[in-house]
């Protein structure tokens, strides 16, 4: 059976040699179809009495058609797409015959998961063996049953730590963790080792099909796992506040899937990623970092003036406040909770306290007094260890208990919320300006990118214009105009700015 | 309405909840088959009348599992046709099946019935029921989910309570104890736990260190700190954003003890109370429990409280006497500074810090304690309320007959 994307003969032996074509770098619909209609065949062919999946070029370098899971707006859309492979993986899983994947070169994620399912993985050891695993926290979790499989194949707590790193394993590595299953140390080995398996194992099946096996090992309440999930969940939501959710979304469909069998985890992990396609988070980061464009063409002085003026900016909103009466912990948690590097008083210091004048206009006297009044007494910021925070050596530890003396917070303060629309805001405008000050940048796509891998603006918007564009162009208008009118004309938005959001 | 008259009540002594815990040899439905014999025996029952059994348990789980109120029912060889039920509110479990009994009475289904609890948590273990609250990611997301000491901790954070405060609190609650004990106040509700043999198991509170200071409180590391550096004291900030660190002031000398007991508290209309020829201890003027925001978890009693008294058509110096759980000694001093209470009514026998909390039977003990103090003293109205899991409060309002 010749195929697009798979190729496909039952050698002397019956067993069904299965050979992905690597010219379908992407899981697609078309590569999908191709799949389903190669695993049909081996199941309707009684005469078969194994299957081993290779790849023709070695590599597993598979990834989703990110362009066309985005295309999917509608959720029955995504979630028949989805499950439509993972059924079929499903399918050829539970065949009863055993299933061999032969494995070589680079293997990522998408890959991974379609050698999951087999029973029996055997690496070539050589230096070009390698599984590249990529952090989901920007991305999508695993949808082919990744989430599912992994965990219960090298347990809770490495497939977890494997989502969530940009690891690279050997062949070694990946058997040590039991993510495969045998090494080899020469190419023709492989298929040797393949048919070897299928003579001994005339039954196959995964081990959590297998009745016979039970184990308390991947029990989420078991008292050693209820503990690793509690803590898990918090350190997981700390370092993500409330954005990135496929984080979340990937620790949810671990736990759920674990709670039940594989058919129902399967089914588990298909909602949540359906969802998260969905996400307007999810999304902004996709569309920014998809199209494998570069920052490389941007000159570095250009990126270090955005990189100054938007931190000074920053720092400058946030003294800003203190002025206007926020306390100072405050400020600081909203920064933090929008994924900024670090709250703006903390910038303020890392940046010398100085740093701020460069932002100011006519109507913050009092902020100029203020950082005045700090430098007279020596509290200049991290280099003398004393700032609007004090230091020991450089490491942060607690907020300069005077700063309340010297600007006592109002008594009632604003929401949490309040403050990280102006920190946003105010960030966002200071880009704008410097984009169309600058013009080194033409494509405001470029310009997202450069945000936020060299920048520091938070990630999960996928950059200034993409939020802006998201969240509503007139509605960022709107807001921008009342904020200038009460806190002065840096949030005034340049009309070229508006039509490059208009056409964007 | 029916009036809900409390005739009796008893509870075991407090045992160490470990290993070498004295009541660690007694299974848990035996501790609550001891109570339910004491109010049979004391109180001349026909256990024939009695409607049911309420029983408050929190991990109902293992030797506790399978409703361990009709088990004790059974084990206490009471009438067949008794039943049982088990209830689960967290900390205010004991105080919840007590409500349960009274709303039964109160409400004509009862004639007679018992409320109470049992927990013996040196055989299972704080935190052995797990739960999708604290487990499941979904949850624990979208509730802020932190352990309950981060919450103290927190709670003490904002409300400015420091360590000397909070240590302070635990000193007086183990002098009150400790006086309590020597004055024999606890007499006329504890029942000694003794063997087959009629030997004697237990029969004091084991747990309490009468001669704590605040030197020795001093010395004792803050329990959750290292908790609270692994993504709980941030996930208390996202909530709180106000609070820029947590002060970690919560220890095991400031905290409630772990410890096992079981209680219970008869409660019957009046037809009961002329059959048995009962005298009517007290009476249950109303009750209530309330949700409160789940991070900071322990600001409930005072609402509770509050809520209680408003059905009762009373204020709070209407009130005579009050047990306010010592669950955290921060939580006693936000539920004093919330209603303006004075110390010198609440507690005044000590609490749980220097006595103990056995999770499912605390809320009934503290109900007999209260009403036995109120008749040394001659006083008319005692409040009772816990503090609870996930963000609760519980509180029952008794007045002496």
């Amino acid at each position: 059976m010749n195929l697009n994307n798979i190729k496909l003969f039952v050698d002397e032996h019956n067993v069904a040699n299965l050979s992905l074509q690597s010219n379908s770098i992407l899981i697609n619909e078309e590569f999908i179809n191709d799949f389903i209609e190669a695993i049909n065949f081996i199941c309707n062919n009684k005469k078969i009495k194994g299957v081993i999946i290779s790849s023709d070029q070695g590599k597993y370098d598979y990834d989703y058609d990110l362009n066309f899971l985005l295309s999917l707006t509608n959720a029955k859309a995504i979630f028949d797409f989805i499950t439509k492979f993972s059924k079929t993986l499903r399918k050829l899983e539970t065949i009863g015959k055993p299933i061999v994947s032969l494995i070589e070169g680079e293997i990522k994620l998408c890959g991974l998961e379609i050698i999951l399912h087999s029973h029996y993985r055997i690496a070539l050891d050589d230096s070009k063996t390698n599984f590249y695993f990529k952090n989901i926290k920007y991305s999508l979790i695993p949808s082919i049953g990744g989430s599912q499989r992994l965990p219960r194949l090298v347990g809770i707590n490495e497939s977890i730590n494997l989502f969530l790193s940009n690891k690279i394993l050997s062949a070694e590595e990946a058997l040590k963790i039991k993510l495969i299953d045998e090494i080899v140390k020469e190419k023709e080995q492989l298929i040797n080792a393949a048919r070897h398996y299928i003579v001994n194992n005339p039954v196959s099946l995964q081990k959590w099909d297998n009745k016979k096996i039970q184990s308390n090992k991947l029990n989420p309440f078991s008292s050693q796992n209820l503990g690793y999930f509690i803590s898990k969940n918090a350190s997981l939501h700390a370092n993500t506040a409330d954005h990135y959710p496929s984080v979340k979304v990937l620790i949810s469909s671990i736990y759920e899937g674990l709670n039940t069998d594989v058919n129902s985890g399967l089914k588990i992990e298909a909602r949540h990623i359906t969802w998260l396609i969905q996400n307007i988070e999810t999304r902004s980061m996709i569309e920014t970092t998809i199209l494998h464009k570069s920052t490389e063409k941007i000159q570095e002085d250009i990126i270090q003036k955005f990189k100054s003026s938007f931190e000074e900016n920053y720092a400058a909103e946030g003294v800003r406040l203190l002025i206007n009466g926020v306390s100072a912990p405050l400020i600081e948690n909203a920064g933090k909770r929008l994924d900024f590097n670090a709250g703006p008083l903390e910038i303020a210091d890392s940046n010398e306290i100085q740093c701020v004048i460069n932002h100011l206009d006519s109507t913050d006297a009092a902020v100029a007094s203020l950082i005045r009044s700090m430098q007279k007494i020596n509290r200049n910021g991290l280099s003398n260890d004393k700032g609007f925070y004090d230091y020991k050596k450089g490491i942060k530890h607690n907020i300069w208990p005077d700063l309340i003396n010297l600007i006592p917070p109002s008594k009632i303060q604003p929401s949490i919320e309040e403050v990280e629309t102006r920190l946003l805001y105010s960030s966002i405008n200071n880009i704008f300006y410097n984009f169309i000050k600058h013009s080194a940048i033409k494509d405001p796509k470029i310009c997202d990118l450069m945000l936020i891998k060299k920048i520091g603006f938070p990630f999960w918007t996928g950059g200034a214009f993409n939020w802006v564009k998201k969240y509503g162009i007139d509605f960022f208008n709107k807001k921008s105009n009342e904020y200038s009118k009460v806190f002065g004309s840096r949030f005034v938005v340049n009309p070229d700015i508006l039509k490059i959001l208009k056409s964007f | 309405m029916n009036e809900a008259l409390i005739f009796d009540t008893v509870r075991t002594p407090r045992g160490k909840g470990k290993k070498s815990g004295s009541l660690n040899e007694v299974a848990p439905v035996q501790l609550a088959a001891k109570v339910l014999k004491s109010l049979e025996s004391r109180n001349n029952l026909n256990t024939e009348d009695v409607d049911d059994v309420v029983l408050g348990c929190v991990h109902p789980i293992g030797e506790q599992g399978a409703d361990i109120a009709r088990t004790a029912v059974l084990e206490a060889n009471w009438h067949q046709t008794v039943s049982g039920v088990q209830v689960d509110r967290f900390c205010a479990s004991g105080l919840e099946a007590v409500n349960i009994a009274a709303a039964q009475v109160m409400s004509g289904q009862s004639s007679l019935s018992v409320g109470g609890g049992v927990e013996s948590m040196s055989r299972v273990p704080l935190g052995s029921s797990g739960g999708a609250w604290m487990a499941d990611p979904t949850v624990a997301y979208n509730s802020y989910f932190v352990p309950q000491g981060i919450s103290a901790d927190l709670l003490a954070t904002k409300y400015n309570y420091s360590r000397n405060d909070v240590d302070s609190y635990a000193v007086s609650s183990q002098k009150r104890a400790s006086e309590a004990w020597k004055d024999n106040r606890f007499k006329n509700s504890i029942i000694p736990v003794k063997d087959q043999n009629d030997l004697p198991i237990l029969e004091v509170d084991e747990y309490m260190r009468p001669d704590t200071t605040m030197q020795s409180l001093g010395a004792l590391d803050p329990s959750f700190e290292k908790m609270g550096e692994h993504g709980f004291d941030d996930i208390a900030i996202l909530k709180y954003p106000e609070i820029e660190s947590i002060k970690h002031v919560h220890h095991a000398g400031n905290s409630s003890g772990i410890v096992d007991g079981s209680a219970g508290v008869l409660i019957g209309n009046k037809e009961m109370a002329d059959k048995y020829n009962l005298k009517a201890r007290a009476r249950i003027r109303s009750f209530a429990s309330i949700g409160s925001e789940p991070t900071i978890m322990l600001t409930g009693p005072a609402d509770s409280a509050e809520k209680a008294l408003k059905k009762a058509n009373m204020n709070v110096s209407d009130i005579d006497l009050f047990e306010m759980n010592e669950a955290f000694a921060a939580v006693v001093l936000r539920f004093m500074e919330a209603l303006k209470v004075d110390h010198s009514k609440v507690n005044v026998n000590g609490g749980a810090i220097a006595l103990g909390h056995p999770l499912g039977a605390t809320g009934a003990i503290i109900l007999g304690t209260v009403l036995d103090e109120l008749e040394r003293r001659d006083l008319s109205t005692g409040l009772i309320t816990l503090c609870v899991g996930a963000g609760m409060g519980t509180a029952t309002i008794i007045e002496r007959v």
